[in-house]
């Protein structure tokens, strides 16, 4: 018998990335579209609040996608070790892609923020 | 010894003959009843490419209207519903199902499977879909099709404004679509994961395996948007309950976001298996391994997540603040970088190649892609620029984009494929010479057809128009794209031509291409001889004697050793065979549950309800005598599967091909039920005045929430309990049966004490898009309650008869798993609806 | 302005002998500050994803008939990663940053001496002026502006969704039930524009267009000044005809008696807009008649029943009547 990667962790190592993404969309695009529209009726947040939640939002996505795309050892831990090493590096290398391009989405994301104002038209 | 390491000691006379009877199509009048992938694959396959030609002569019919100003071939009537089922057919009766089709037809092959992990599945949606189909389009012949696009924005789409049956036509279309697509999804996922040969690990899987896994998983996630969003439209158009109308609290925006977020990522679940089969055909084309393999697989995945940020780009013009639109660009501008990757990847791999690229008729194909798809792409970057979208958003652009994108990037690869793989299908190959007249009558019609529209869009040509005047500038480029249709149409025609004089379905003629991967064994009904062990990405070419030991038999699973139809499963990522799949074969059972779903469906459309309600409970029915004969049960043990290796022939539990199923299925139902909560919250945001407290009835006391939450858990508790006494093999028991059944009964009546709490403090439904949401809430809750009712029901009757128990308890654990799913889903749903409107009160 | 005379000679190379550039429903004819805006992106992004085609169609064919050195160049890993990863993502980013810096550019602050309210109806366009006195008037499938003045414009709907285009002046936006958007429309030259709705909106959503007017400083307050004054008394006879036939229940002719109806487009000054059935057929009192008698047959669907009891003298009468109202 030889001894895997288990599918979850496999998936998660894999998926690691681009779900750092998705969370980031989903946080700054729900955030703003829930601050913008619903105004001041959220509890705990205001609109006021906004830069700073997507500056948080979009730093610590930055940070978490550097560290899975540069460090080979972050995302072999997460995807665990086979007896069939080449299997393994196979997944990390896919991994490690996965996250610099998902890198490459949170900033194209992040430049909307840097140019744009909070809750206008602009039409 | 063989090159991979498997001995050849010569087989027992007659287990050929045995596999040919075992997997023998059924013929004649029974052919209906077949399960074998090539022959379904084929059926659904055909199905298909009709819808595909009938969709291209409405698409003639309508160039003909607009090759000239003021033109009245056509009525305006007749040409809002042939649009709608142009584009309707084009995306949800051919891209979608064709994409399947090869799915069912292609995998197993490739995986050297001996068919899809769940056969009758298959066969119940291509049923449902080709009964379903059809009605669906023949109503264009009486004037009853739907006329309000494939995009269906209400209020259009509102009784207020369309009163007949043409909208509910449409909705039903596109139910059947979600059936068989749902189906699908769950057939790929298992069959990619769990039934690749031995050896065949993660990365070492055919670029069409990884495809289709994410165009699965994409399945998973986008369809229940539309699925939600279709059924909120019915129940609008039925009941009044204001979803999308602005004066109670709705908004018709939401239909936008639901639709879009389904909408997007659907071009990518055409595009994505077609992208896997180009990457296929191109290292055969060359005879050298795909460069950048890695890399595709990055960007097959990449673009499988970004997909899902985009859907905002349909709506750049709603009036959406600024900021939003740029998030929605981004993620526009990021999916072109994996498309990017696939292409370059191609041309290195045509560089690459042994041997320069030889013009065979899949070649041309393959090059014809790469060039229009490559234009589409450019042109989808002009359209993700959010100012450059103000102007051509809604134009002939938009049209000319995405016939390049879809045209190009689905249909070319799909006759790339036609031609390519014909010879593993078909005693006699195809025409090069028709052919290659067919390659370039479609290359130049296309061109000529949708080039000019670029410009006709910019000249300020909206879409969706019946007619236009004849003296504002635009007949000359109409002209030329009605000529190009027509010669598009001539290259299709010439393609019709050959598949007639060419293609005869059975045998195969043999490794033609020289390719290297599985579905080029020598192969029969019961797929390969034996289920060979892998050592690489091209095991035809890595391993020169392995056609001859698989037809030798000398692989896994000569022969049929648990007597019936079987396959083999193994580990996820490193492939290790693991146990012996017993699959059912060919029935009729899933063919009238088909049958009768389908007329469900189409009998509710035309308001024939009590005869409706009767297909519907004769559907549940086969669906339960078809479930009735699965979950075998350990009786048969451990069974040899060859070459030294002595395997399980049945499995419970996580490790089980079903088990994996119902997390499939789960996974469904909870993005459903995450596009309800995204509903909630976004009509919230937009119209606060209507939910409670202040806007509305007030909520139930809060002892109502915690009885019904209290009800969901003791129910659960009484089926776990039931788990816990399920009776020894071989007997029947008392406690199992009852406790399982009480507990689902108890489970229904806290969904019952949820939605009578609500209406015994005055809400009603039709009042305000909040009542509706509350509601639906509910009405969610107890369909996913209900299904688990007539499961427990199900699996008491099989305890009853001893065909459930400690061991054999498939049938009962996937019922334990729903209803796990309902009561988590359930009180997720009250904490939503009593705890939301107090929090911001 | 250099960027407006370099447009039309690229538009001239991209569509060479095509009309459009020049038309009046054209998204190329750059005549409205937006429209401009939009049109450089627009061209230098054009021009960019040529190249990027041509090159990799030379790169393609290079693949399949290059010398073997060119060929062991391209198959390569580093070439995928290098054509298919990194400049992708380096010229897309900027396209993006410059295409954002585009959309904050935000149109200057109205200080045009009125308001603008467009209602989409099926199929047509209720265009209501209000005035810093408070004073509104209507009319319809014509909008008139001042050269050089942003406008904004509260776009609503009545029943369906539309989408309020004017290509050569400004980008789309959708009017929504439920909701009022706006637009700023500036025109950079004197001239009529045709927009036209671009949201599916059923039935004769083809035939649901309009004209824009750009009219320079002087012509506008003399129109505005003829505008808002009710319509003058004309042809009596017609009046009567109009009344009798029940043309006052569903259109408003301001300063009539028995013509308050608020359904079907305010007739006030009909015969001074360019067309009529919102963009359908050119003005006239010909036009007037047939579309008094044949508007099914025009335009069908729409909401105006056809008068087919009308006497050729009687018909020809009211169109003259209708006509007469500048």
């Amino acid at each position: 018998m030889v001894r895997g990667i288990g599918f979850v962790r496999a998936l998660l190592g894999l998926l690691a990335g681009p779900s750092i993404w998705a969370g980031h969309f989903g946080l700054v695009y729900g955030g703003h579209a829930a601050l913008c529209g619903a105004g001041d009726r959220l509890p705990l947040v205001a609109r006021a609040d906004l830069p700073w939640l997507l500056l948080v939002a979009t730093g610590s996505a930055v940070i978490a996608l550097l560290a899975l795309a540069v460090s080979g050892r972050l995302t072999g831990w997460l995807i665990g070790t086979s007896d069939l090493p080449d299997e393994a590096d196979f997944l990390v290398r896919v991994a490690r892609l996965l996250s610099a391009l998902s890198l490459f989405g949170v900033l194209a994301s992040g430049a909307g923020m840097i140019v744009l104002p909070g809750c206008q038209l602009l039409r | 010894m063989s090159d991979s390491g498997i001995s050849a000691t010569p087989r027992p006379a007659g287990e050929r003959a045995e596999l040919l009877r075992i997997w023998a199509t059924p013929q004649g009048w029974r052919l209906p009843s077949a399960v074998n992938n090539t022959v379904i694959g084929l059926f659904y396959l055909g199905a298909a490419f009709a819808f595909f030609l009938l969709a291209g002569i409405v698409a003639l019919l309508m160039r003909t209207q607009l090759a000239q100003g003021d033109a009245t071939f056509l009525s305006q009537d007749l040409y809002n519903q042939m649009f709608t089922m142009h584009g309707t057919t084009m995306m949800f009766l051919f891209a979608v199902p064709a994409m399947e089709a090869l799915g069912v037809m292609l995998l197993p092959q490739m995986l050297a499977a001996r068919d899809l992990p769940f056969p009758r599945l298959s066969a119940f949606a291509i049923w449902a879909y080709v009964i379903g189909g059809a009605v669906f389009f023949s109503t264009i012949f009486y004037g009853l099709a739907p006329k309000g696009g494939w995009f269906m924005y209400p209020p259009l789409t509102l009784t207020a404004y369309q009163p007949g049956d043409n909208a509910d036509f449409w909705l039903l279309g596109i139910g059947f679509i979600e059936i068989s697509a749902i189906a699908g999804a769950v057939e790929i996922v298992v069959g990619v994961l769990r039934t690749r040969p031995p050896g065949m690990t993660l990365s070492r899987m055919p670029i069409f395996g990884w495809s289709m896994l994410i165009f699965a998983g994409m399945i998973i996630f986008a369809f229940p948007a539309v699925i939600l969003a279709t059924m909120l439209l019915e129940i609008e158009r039925a009941f009044g309950w204001p979803f999308f109308t602005a004066a109670r609290g709705g908004d018709p925006l939401l239909w936008q976001h639901l639709f879009w977020f389904f909408g997007h990522p659907e071009v990518y679940i055409i595009f994505l298996p077609a992208a896997g089969l180009v990457s296929m055909m191109v290292p055969t084309f060359v005879q050298t391994p795909l460069i950048g393999y890695r890399l595709i697989v990055v960007a097959l995945i990449g673009t499988g997540f970004f997909s899902f940020g985009l859907w905002v780009h349909h709506m750049f013009t709603t009036g959406i603040p600024s900021l939003s639109l740029a998030f929605f660009s981004a993620a526009s501008i990021a999916v072109a970088v994996p498309s990017g990757i696939q292409v370059f990847s191609w041309i290195a791999t045509l560089a690459a190649g042994r041997e320069r690229l030889r013009l065979t008729t899949p070649a041309l194909f393959v090059l014809g892609f790469l060039f229009i798809f490559t234009v589409g792409g450019l042109t989808g970057i002009m359209v993700a620029l959010v100012p450059i979208d103000l102007q051509v958003h809604d134009t002939y652009f938009v049209v000319a984009h995405f016939h390049y994108v879809l045209v190009g990037g689905m249909v070319f690869p799909l006759f790339a494929t036609f031609y390519y793989w014909a010879p593993a299908f078909s005693r006699r190959a195809l025409s090069e010479r028709l052919g290659r007249w067919s390659f370039w009558l479609m290359f130049v019609g296309f061109n000529v057809a949708f080039f000019p529209m670029h410009l006709t869009g910019l000249a300020g040509m909206p879409r969706r128009v019946w007619t236009y005047p004849g003296d504002i500038g635009w007949d000359g480029l109409n002209l030329l794209s009605t000529i190009g249709a027509y010669i598009l149409a001539a290259g299709v025609l010439v393609f019709v031509v050959d598949l007639v004089r060419n293609f005869r379905p059975g045998g195969g003629a043999g490794n033609v291409w020289n390719a290297g991967t599985l579905e080029w064994l020598p192969n029969d009904v019961y797929s390969t001889r034996s289920i060979p062990l892998v050592t690489g990405r091209y095991p035809l070419w890595d391993q020169p004697n392995l056609a001859r030991d698989v037809e030798a038999g000398a692989h896994y699973l000569p022969d049929a050793p648990t007597g019936g139809r079987e396959t083999l499963v193994t580990s996820t990522v490193e492939a290790e065979p693991q146990y012996v799949l017993q699959m059912p074969g060919a029935g009729w059972s899933q063919v009238l549950a088909a049958t009768f779903t389908a007329a469900f469906f189409l009998l509710l459309t035309i308001k024939l309800v009590w005869i409706a309600a009767v297909c519907g409970v004769l559907a549940v029915l086969f669906c339960l005598v078809w479930a009735w004969g699965l979950d075998p049960g350990p009786a048969r043990g451990k069974v040899a599967v060859g070459a030294g290796l002595t395997l399980p022939s049945y499995m419970t539990g996580p490790q089980s091909h079903s088990w994996w199923a119902m997390v499939v299925l789960m996974l469904v139902a909870a993005s459903l039920y995450i596009a309800y909560v995204f509903s909630y919250l976004y009509l919230w945001t937009v119209s606060p005045e209507v939910w409670a407290p202040a806007g509305a009835a007030p909520l139930p006391p809060l002892s109502r929430p915690l009885v019904a939450a209290a009800a969901f858990l003791a129910g659960l508790g009484l089926i776990v309990v039931a788990g816990r006494s399920l009776p020894p093999p071989g007997q029947r028991g008392w406690v199992a049966p009852i406790a399982l059944v009480v507990g689902a009964c108890l489970l229904a009546t806290a969904v019952a004490t949820e939605i009578l709490g609500h209406i015994e403090m005055g809400l009603e439904p039709q009042a305000t898009a909040y009542a509706a949401m509350v509601f639906l809430a509910g009405a969610l809750a107890g369909q996913v309650v209900a299904a688990v009712l007539v499961m427990a029901l199900f699996v008491a009757a099989r305890i009853l008869c001893a065909r459930t128990d400690r061991e054999r308890r498939n049938s009962f654990d996937h019922t334990l798993q729903l209803a796990r799913y309902a009561v988590g889903q359930s009180l997720f749903g009250l904490l939503l609806v009593h705890g939301f409107p107090r929090l911001v009160a | 302005m250099r960027r407006r005379r370099l447009a039309p000679v690229l538009c001239a190379i991209l569509a060479a002998g095509v009309a459009g550039c020049e038309g009046e429903q054209s998204a190329l004819w750059l005549r409205g500050a937006e429209a401009e805006r939009i049109g450089l992106l627009f061209w230098v992004t054009t021009a960019f994803l040529a190249l990027v085609l041509v090159a990799t169609v030379v790169a393609g064919w290079l693949a399949v008939r290059g010398s073997p050195k060119i060929r062991s160049a391209i198959a390569d890993d580093r070439f995928v990663i290098g054509a298919g990863l990194f400049f992708p993502m380096i010229s897309l980013a900027a396209l993006l940053v410059w295409s954002l810096t585009v959309m904050a550019q935000r149109p200057v602050a109205t200080d045009a001496p009125f308001a603008v309210r467009v209602v989409g109806e099926q199929w047509w366009w209720r265009v209501i002026y209000r005035l810093p006195d408070g004073t509104e008037f209507e009319s319809a499938n014509e909008l008139r502006i001042p050269v050089g003045r942003p406008v904004t414009l509260t776009l609503e709907s009545a029943d369906v969704i539309h989408s309020f285009w004017v290509p050569n002046l400004a980008g789309k936006v959708d009017m929504i039930p439920g909701r009022a958007n706006r637009l700023t429309l500036e025109a950079l030259e004197a001239g009529v524009s045709r927009g036209q709705c671009a949201e599916y909106c059923g039935g004769a959503h083809a035939l649901m267009a309009f004209h824009v007017a750009a009219l320079d400083e002087g012509d506008f307050a003399r129109w505005l000044a003829a505008e808002r004054r009710p319509a003058r008394a004309g042809d009596a006879g017609g009046a009567v005809l109009f009344r009798q036939f029940g043309c006052g229940a569903c259109h408003r002719v301001r300063g009539m008696p028995g013509a308050a109806g608020r359904i079907g487009p305010d007739l006030t000054h009909v015969g001074s807009r360019r067309a009529i059935g919102a963009a359908t057929l050119p003005n006239g009192a010909e036009a007037i008649a047939r579309w008094i008698a044949e508007n099914q047959h025009i335009k069908p669907d729409n909401r105006m029943p056809a008068y087919r009891i009308l006497s050729p003298a009687e018909l020809r009468r009211l169109a003259d009547f209708l006509a007469d109202l500048t």
